[in-house]
């Protein structure tokens, strides 16, 4: 069942969200201890809050779609009295003083926060391999990883715990897990979504998004989360639309772009199928597919490394003198930051300004593009290396050397699952849109998916 | 070595890939172009 559809069920009083929420609870108590999605269940807090739902909507109070809706967010969210760990020894016993804006949107709309979900350490990797709190597991196959770094939203999803899930993404980390686990998951434009109350990990590429079972959800979840932000000063007030697509939506003369150079150049065989797939799909339903060049993604990939790493070492070198409360891969990288100069930051933020305008050219091209999300299906736990192409390749390159570039450019980009391998793993098409065009890209991915591109569920 | 100064070494070494691809890029920026310090997705929209 979809959010919408349990939605619907709850509006016409078929289910109550007490229901739906020990329904959630009792999936949790079954599968967590061998998928390790959660860090913490606040079913008390949740039960409680579904009860109220009930009675708001019994007396005509209705909040909209997520109204009475379990959901979870990523354990990086500040969560008012509900320890938040971003998924690390460092913040092993905080418990925040306020909530999240995303939180404190998700429970205006009147969602049902049944707990905060396990992740890669501080949101720096992309196994959600956790040193402190155990691996993550990918539903499809608990000996692979999820992805990550919002691992814990996207096995939460993808086993069908929660209808909807936040999770964060500094240089891919929503539609990695969103590929590896064969969810949908959207990084909407910078700025769009607040980022107050979020544990930050590199300010200028973090972007705050949901990760849910179809394209719909995903554009009703931003619905309610969408939206300027004083707190934030990153916040745009650009207008906020409505942006669930109709029914039976049509993207006839919709100009897709395919990519002409990097991101058909070295990737797994079946990925490179079911993407080309998706592509012929969307011109049988009346798109227009056209080839375009792309600027220099490899180093746009190079530029927003440079700025992760000096971002994420500003922001943690505080706590580097307690060496022994990192994992050894998250150390490494906050090592790396520490050690780049000034002038490299300073650089990479020159050329950012000049890929950002150089880009602009695609969009007089095409309205959107379509890519792989990642290069692989996820690899087993403890993989360092994964074969691509004939070369052993590194995991975290092979898995986010196609959706890096839109955290430097800070375009909106949606991770939709369009097949599965012959080992049965979920394989994601990303669709890419011009800054504020969420609208368009959720349009496209429903459209494909009530066009039949879909996988079958996990569980 | 300096047992203080191994992480230097380490992440240098990490590094130098990285490196290999930025520095050139960074050679060839033209004078004009500033940085991106208030980054907005859609900087003219914005400003």
């Amino acid at each position: 069942m979809t959010l919408r559809e349990a939605a619907r069920a709850l509006r016409e009083r078929r289910l109550s969200s007490a229901e739906l929420t020990h329904k959630a609870l009792e999936c949790i108590d079954r599968l967590n201890p061998k998928l390790n999605a959660f860090l913490t269940v606040t079913a008390g807090s949740g039960e409680a809050r579904a009860l109220q739902a009930d009675r708001e909507m019994a007396a005509g109070q209705y909040l909209g779609p997520l109204h009475g809706i379990p959901v979870a967010v990523k354990d990086l969210f500040e969560t008012r009295g509900v320890r938040t760990t971003a998924g690390s020894k460092i913040y092993e016993n905080y418990v925040p003083a306020q909530d999240a804006a995303v939180v404190e949107k998700l429970q205006a709309a009147g969602a049902v926060l049944v707990g905060k979900l396990h992740m890669h350490e501080l949101a720096f990797g992309i196994t959600s391999n956790n040193p402190h709190f155990g691996p993550v597991r990918n539903p499809w196959d608990p000996q692979r990883i999820p992805g990550g770094s919002s691992g814990g939203s996207g096995a939460a999803v993808a086993a069908e715990m929660v209808y909807a899930a936040m999770g964060s993404d500094t240089g891919g980390s929503i539609r990695v897990p969103a590929s590896f686990c064969g969810t949908v998951g959207l990084k909407p434009t910078y700025g769009r979504v607040s980022r107050f109350g979020a544990i930050p990990l590199a300010f200028s590429l973090d972007h705050m998004g949901p990760l849910t079972g179809d394209v719909r959800d995903a554009a009703a979840v931003l619905n309610a989360i969408a939206g300027y932000d004083p707190r934030d000063p990153a916040s745009s007030r650009h207008p906020v639309v409505d942006y669930v697509p109709e029914e039976g939506c049509s993207i006839r003369g919709v100009r897709i772009g395919f990519p002409e150079n990097f991101f058909f150049e070295r990737l797994d065989g079946e990925v490179e199928s079911a993407v080309r797939g998706a592509i012929a799909r969307a011109a049988s339903l009346g798109a227009t597919v056209e080839s375009v060049r792309l600027p220099d993604m490899a180093a746009m990939n190079a530029v927003g490394q440079i700025i992760l790493l000096a971002e994420a070492a500003a922001t943690l070198e505080s706590q580097l003198e307690h060496r022994d409360r990192f994992g050894d891969d998250v150390l490494a990288l906050l090592d790396q930051g520490r050690l780049l100069p000034a002038t490299a930051y300073l650089n990479a933020q020159r050329l950012r300004r000049k890929m950002q305008l150089e880009f602009r050219r695609v969009w007089s091209q095409v309205d959107c593009l379509m890519t792989p999300t990642t290069a692989i299906t996820a690899p087993r736990i403890g993989e360092s290396t994964v074969p691509v192409g004939g070369e052993q390749e590194d995991v975290r390159r092979a898995a986010t050397r196609f959706v890096r570039a839109w955290n430097l450019l800070g375009l909106p980009a949606l991770s939709m699952p369009c097949g599965l391998s012959s080992t049965g793993l979920p394989i994601g098409l990303q669709i890419v849109g011009p800054a504020f065009g969420e609208a368009l890209v959720l349009r496209v991915g429903a459209a494909l998916e009530d066009g039949g591109v879909a996988i079958p569920p996990c569980m | 070595m300096d047992e203080s100064n191994d992480w230097k070494t380490r992440a240098a070494a990490a590094l130098r890939s990285l490196e290999e691809v930025f520095l050139p890029l960074a050679r060839d920026l033209p004078h004009g172009v500033e940085p991106a310090t208030t980054f907005r997705a859609d900087a003219e929209s914005e400003e």
